[in-house]
């Protein structure tokens, strides 16, 4: 249908007019220039998240998050958001097991104030005992309603998945706490924990639209740049042992439904090859991105074995997890896990063909443009591989996608994805005790 | 891959009590405290982004189209907008421009499943699985139709939008299908919201025609009156290319994107252009209507029942170039932390528990459609204080006539039209929107670009004036809970 030659368009995340700089402070600071609107996206990256959790209870970088970006009624971080919401401005805050984060976007002369609002928010704050209870009293309300909820069925094996697959790494707490580790969570924790990891040396500021690094510097310098760097004394994680056997977990479930999550252990971004890592997200697309992924096809299509089933394969800093999830038709769940182990294996011994090969890189790299499509979007992009490894990797990431070759994808496959050694957790309805056994 | 945080959101997020079909202006509102002033900004500190390159043009046979290029990202984003709004379907059965939106939709989907020319565009769907590429849309001033893809598909991209709004053929099958969604829709959104509506009232009261009060989604009753003749006639007189209107946003250069636009809609023969009934005055005269719902019976046991009021004037037309001085107005009043949210008064009118999921306060501005531009202001209240609720919002529109706004309020007003105005520009399908948007209301593409600069130069006078001219009348819309 194309009458027309190949048209001149950009690069998934351009790195063109990308410039970085560490303020004194420590502070890292991206400037991604893009003049076409007035808008510029502002994301601030704390690396702080279930991976510095060790000596902490479980997630307590969830709770800081709250209490810094969010906390009650008449709070400080309250006061704030009102003002700027005030201001027509926006702000949202997360937290993921490698880092924390906030994004804000405003009018580009309003970049002075978004960092100083910011950096209010960060910087030398102390928090109430009062604060620190409603906070804690309002997520443990939270997560008691999601425990005892029938449609959280998907978060709480999760939680059991990666806790089951790391025994030592805090891969394995639970992203955001459960109701009994956020009420032990005391003010003399949660003062520690953000003194510790709240300092402009354990931060990111990526700042992306109409500014310049000149413009973009000023402003951080009397902001976020004020901001006092201290000894972050993190102790990296232990590498989590290989995993040499399967390991298996079943909840009980009040609906006459099966379904399964089946992780394999895969690359970290700072631990292993990069290439191994864009392999995964390349055999990822093959098997599941989208509906014509060869196992999303294989279990809803051609064989009908299941309602709904996804891939996931998340880049972490270190060794993350590759994971099936399945919802089984009935009484199919033993031919479903069958089916993803079948596919799994194809993977890991038939070559991929060329056209399948590029096909699937092309759709990997229409995804990521999606993914950063807005401002936005390229902050969130940046920011998320400065916590992990470097925010060039974001940039580079395409053209390191384009150099996977079919017996990366072999080796790959055959390194990390250990058909005998998995982690399975299942949901059966109550009456179902037991985990049958799939094997090819 | 990327990751999926855990995340929660503050401010931004449209609300439950959101309108679709409003256009323009800030939203929302929430009673908080009282705010700093941010700094107080010169004109001159905005528009660099006036420097974008944009093209327009219309075509032989009458569509507009306005081209701009944005090379942040890899993606366009395209929409085409026809000049339909809700004053063409006052002769015709309520709800048909909805009803040949959603077919248009089944059309679409039903192309794009199967045919094998669409294969690059079903891989976009599988590259963004989170969200809907192609879309249609219904606005009090217009029918909408868009797509977003990576920029090497804009070509069958265009193609399809095209063959959608000008070629597919309707069914009997889609007809029906497309009752039956409209019905699930109107049970969703406009059964579950007490503020859609009261704003179907205030309409009434504006106008003092009942019309006006249809919703987009028309009644069982309008819907089941239209027969495939009907969508097909109105589809062929008003849906045609002389009064379409296609923004386009992508990495290419303007005239790149045009010349693909040229390629896609130049083919289709022009047609007349439907004439476009005058909108009705938003002025009928301090009229009031009352109506009642049992969705306001949402306050916990033992706290006062809640009721709605909703107070409507006429505002300038797109084209005045005191349009944008009514946004300031709309944000002085409505915004969150703004003179309505800090107004005391109406607080203790509310009188409201804070648990209500409702949004006490909120302001909208309507700039298109069978009504003519008009901001309207709704605040719940309890039940038995409607007449004070009521009488502090009349209050507060005579004395902007009267006292001049102070210059922190006006400051803080701008700055949120200003940010509010930036933000409504992050995808490009946005941005697609807003420039085919201005160029159909008639004020050009370049009220767009200029459009903070102008809010940035409104003064303290200029409100004034405007307040003068347009709230000497205004409407009332009640809505009451159903006695139990």
């Amino acid at each position: 249908m194309l009458s027309t030659p190949p048209l001149p368009g950009a690069p998934a995340l351009d790195g063109k007019d990308v410039t970085d700089r560490t303020l004194e402070n420590g502070l890292h600071v991206i400037v991604k220039s893009e003049p076409a609107t007035d808008l510029v996206a502002i994301g601030l990256y704390v690396r702080a998240g279930s991976i510095t959790e060790q000596e902490w209870p479980d997630g307590i970088s969830r709770f800081v998050n709250e209490l810094v970006f969010d906390g009650p009624k008449e709070s400080k971080a309250a006061k704030i958001r009102e003002q700027l919401e005030s201001l027509g401005g926006r702000l949202t805050s997360g937290v993921t097991r490698d880092f924390t984060h906030a994004h804000m976007a405003v009018a580009s002369p309003y970049l002075q104030r978004a960092l100083e609002m910011l950096a209010e928010l960060v910087g030398a704050r102390t928090f109430a005992p009062t604060v620190v209870s409603d906070v804690r009293q309002a997520l443990v309300r939270q997560l008691r309603d999601v425990e005892n909820s029938a449609t959280a069925i998907e978060l709480r094996m999760m939680n059991l998945l990666w806790g089951l697959a790391f025994e030592r790494h805090p891969y394995g707490k639970v992203l955001g706490g459960t109701a009994e580790s956020i009420g032990r969570i005391t003010p003399a924790n949660a003062s520690q924990y953000y003194a510790r990891f709240y300092v402009p040396n354990n931060m990111s500021l990526i700042v992306v639209g109409d500014a310049t690094p000149g413009e973009v510097a000023a402003a951080a310098a009397g902001t976020l740049g004020r901001l006092p760097r201290k000894d972050i004394r993190w102790r990296q994680p232990a590498p989590e042992p290989p995993q040499t056997s399967l390991r298996t977990a079943t909840i009980p479930i009040p609906a006459q439904r099966h379904a399964f999550m089946m992780a394999f252990h895969g690359p970290g971004i700072g631990t292993h090859d990069k290439r191994d890592v864009c392999t995964m997200d390349v055999i990822y697309t093959i098997l599941g991105q989208g509906e014509r992924g060869r196992l999303i096809r294989a279990l809803r299509e051609e064989k009908q074995l299941a309602v709904a089933a996804a891939v996931e394969f998340v880049t972490r800093r270190d060794p993350g997890l590759f994971v099936v999830t399945c919802v089984a038709a009935e009484d199919q769940e033993l031919a479903a896990r069958r089916a993803v182990l079948e596919a799994l294996r194809r993977i890991i011994e038939e070559p991929l063909k060329p056209d399948e090969l590029a096909a699937a890189k092309k759709l990997l790299r229409d995804a990521y443009a999606f993914s950063n499509e807005t401002l936005m979007d390229q902050t969130g992009s940046m920011g998320f591989y400065d916590c992990i490894d470097t925010y060039k990797f974001a940039i580079e990431y395409i053209a390191e996608v384009n150099k996977v070759t079919a017996k990366d994808v072999q080796r790959t496959a055959r390194r990390y994805l250990r058909l005998d050694a998995y982690t399975l957790v299942t949901a059966q309805p109550t009456t179902t005790t037991d985990v049958k056994k799939a094997s090819l | 891959m990327l990751c999926k945080p855990i995340s929660h959101t503050q401010g931004g997020a449209p609300g439950p009590n959101a309108i679709p079909g409003m256009d323009g202006g800030p939203r929302g509102a929430v009673i908080g405290a009282a705010v700093a002033a941010f700094l107080v900004l010169s004109a001159a500190a905005l528009g660099r982004s006036g420097a974008a390159a944009v093209e327009t043009v219309t075509l032989g046979n009458g569509v507009t189209v306005v081209a701009k290029q944005d090379a942040s990202s890899d993606i366009a984003g395209v929409k085409v907008l026809i000049g339909v709004g809700q004053e063409h379907e006052l002769q015709e059965p309520a709800g048909i421009r909805t009803l040949i939106g959603e077919m248009m939709l089944k059309s679409m989907r039903e192309r794009l499943k199967e045919s094998a020319e669409l294969e690059p565009l079903r891989r976009q769907q599988d590259a963004a699985p989170d969200r809907v590429l192609f879309n249609t849309g219904t606005h009090w001033g217009f029918a909408a139709v868009h797509g977003a893809v990576t920029s090497d598909s804009l070509p069958d991209c265009l193609r399809l939008l095209t063959w959608v709004v000008f070629d597919s053929e309707f069914t009997r099958e889609q007809l029906v299908e497309a009752r039956d969604a409209l019905e699930a829709t109107r049970a969703r959104s406009l059964g579950r919201d007490p503020v859609r509506q009261t704003y179907l009232l205030l309409r009434r009261a504006l106008t003092g025609e009942s019309k006006t009060a249809m919703s987009l989604l028309g009644t069982k009753e309008s819907l089941a009156e239209v027969s495939l003749a009907d969508v097909v006639r109105v589809r062929e007189r008003l849906y045609v290319p002389s009064n379409t209107y296609v923004g386009i946003v992508s990495p290419l250069a303007p005239a790149d994107a045009v010349a693909l636009a040229k390629d896609a809609f130049e083919q289709r023969p022009g047609g007349r252009r439907p004439a476009a009934p005058e909108p009705l005055a938003a002025d009928a005269g301090d009229m009031e209507v009352q109506g009642s719902t049992e969705l306001l019976r949402l306050a916990r046991r033992g706290a006062p029942p809640p009721a709605l009021v909703m107070v409507g004037v006429p505002i300038p037309a797109a084209t005045s170039p005191d349009a944008v001085v009514a946004e300031v107005i709309n944000a002085v009043l409505g915004r969150p932390g703004g003179i309505l949210a800090r107004d005391n008064k109406l607080a203790r009118a509310l009188a409201l528990p804070q648990a209500s999921r409702l949004r006490p306060v909120q302001t909208l501005i309507v700039r298109a459609g069978a009504v003519a531009p008009h901001m309207a202001i709704h605040v719940f209240c309890n039940a038995y204080n409607i007449d004070e609720a009521k009488n502090e919002l009349l209050d507060r529109l005579k004395r902007l006539q009267t006292e001049p706004v102070n210059e922190a309020e006006l400051a803080d007003a701008k700055a949120f039209v200003t940010n509010q105005s930036a933000r409504a520009h992050e995808t490009k399908l946005d941005q697609a929107e807003l420039l085919a948007k201005w160029e159909l209301l008639g004020t050009g593409y370049e009220y767009d670009q200029s459009f903070a600069r102008r809010a940035m130069d409104v003064t303290a006078q200029d409100i004034r004036r405007v307040a003068k001219q347009y709230f000497g009348r205004s409407a009332v819309a009640v809505q009451l809970p159903v006695a139990p």
